[in-house]
């Protein structure tokens, strides 16, 4: 049985006559996921990028003739399109900080916690199980200037009551909030599990050697926490910069385009103004900026993993 | 120099091409008098760019396949 059971795949299919050879086998079952990126991924990308080469205004009609690399260069002289992008990285940077120092606090907060480990686990997936739509909506209430939760409490103490979304100084940072009350959670989550999977050895060798909290911190957990810590860095970045659903349900953009991100003013370009040249060609823009930022913040994780198998 | 090497190569070398013509388009173009011969020039450079950048990828790639097999060379003679 034991024999049977270390003799590989393909040996078995070789030796029961199977028709065809391995290399078509591990064609045949890539396949299916292939097809489904080229329909959903490849496909669609070519079209945006044949759109973003030529006219088309949907108002006047479909997609119209090829006008070269005149798309881009509208688009890189687009102060609106360079506000969006400013939107985006302020957010990106506000977002994505807070929610590392909240998430990695609360998780050493918890991990020295006694007792409710699993109660306050099960609770802090709550935010991260809704959809963006809903929260936002929720969110929206509590801000509302009038009837909203926020306000009312502030007014008990007898602080100032802003008008978080419709305050041009302060929305953006409203939708920074809300974002941060939604994902710090899932940072939290991660570096927790991080934090629980750390060898004790180490630590307790640190322990009798009087080693003091900051020192085990410095050289021992946030060294060996690194590649979760930057793996949940590149994964929040990289879904801060594709903010969408917050602004669209919170402020739409506004008050006038100040909480405008780019994938906000893509979607008012193509799908209110009917630019979809002007839309594709964002995307590609957009498509360009995530890639090479990805490449980037990639690498050196890769590297480090590589080398831990080849350590290993 | 392996597939997965070259695809990988090619890759960053697509991204680099198109890098140099937004880079191009945005901040370079303007100081030349005729759009077209602008970007018959801008092709030229991201292409050479481009090219130099996968050459440049494929000899460190065999260079460390001759070191690798060098490695095994010798540990194979140490073995015999």
């Amino acid at each position: 049985m034991s024999q049977s059971l270390s003799v590989s795949l393909p040996q078995q299919r070789r030796a029961s006559g199977a028709v065809i050879s391995d290399r078509w086998f591990s064609i045949l079952l890539i396949a299916p996921a292939m097809a489904v990126i080229l329909v959903f991924a490849l496909l669609p990308l070519v079209y945006a990028l044949n759109v973003s080469f030529r006219f088309a205004d949907l108002t006047r009609g479909g997609i119209g003739d090829f006008v070269g690399l005149d798309n881009y260069r509208r688009v890189l002289a687009d102060r609106a399109f360079w506000a969006s992008v400013g939107v985006t990285v302020k957010f990106t940077l506000a977002a994505v900080i807070l929610e590392m120092v909240l998430g990695i606090a609360i998780a050493f907060l918890i991990h020295s916690a006694t007792k409710g480990k699993g109660i306050i686990r099960s609770l802090m997936v709550l935010p991260l199980a809704t959809s963006a739509a809903v929260t936002g909506l929720f969110w929206r209430y509590l801000y509302d200037t009038q009837f909203g939760l926020i306000n009312y409490f502030l007014g008990l103490l007898h602080l100032p009551q802003p008008n978080w979304l419709g305050d041009y100084t302060i929305a953006l940072w409203s939708v920074v909030l809300f974002d941060v009350w939604q994902w710090t959670p899932f940072v939290a989550l991660i570096a927790l599990a991080g934090l629980q999977a750390l060898p004790k050895e180490p630590f307790e060798a640190a322990e009798l050697d009087g080693a003091s909290t900051f020192r085990v911190l410095r050289t021992l957990t946030f060294p060996m926490l690194k590649p979760v810590l930057f793996l949940v860095l590149v994964l929040r970045t990289i879904d801060s910069v594709r903010l969408y659903d917050a602004v669209a349900v919170l402020t739409r953009g506004g008050p006038g385009t100040v909480t405008e991100s780019m994938t906000f003013y893509l979607y008012r370009t193509g799908l209110k103004l009917f630019r979809m040249d002007y839309a594709s060609t964002m995307a590609i823009f957009f498509l360009y900026a995530m890639l090479v930022a990805s490449l980037f913040a990639l690498t050196p994780l890769l590297k480090q993993f590589s080398n831990r198998a080849s350590e290993g | 120099m392996s597939f997965s090497q070259a695809w990988d190569a090619g890759f960053r070398a697509l991204l680099l091409y198109v890098g140099i013509v937004f880079v191009w388009l945005g901040l370079i173009e303007g100081l030349f008098s005729s759009q077209s011969t602008s970007v018959v020039v801008m092709n030229v450079v991201a292409v050479a760019i481009a090219v130099a950048f996968f050459l440049r990828a494929r000899r460190r790639a065999v260079a460390e396949r001759a070191r690798a097999e060098a490695e095994v060379r010798a540990l194979v003679e140490e073995h015999i």
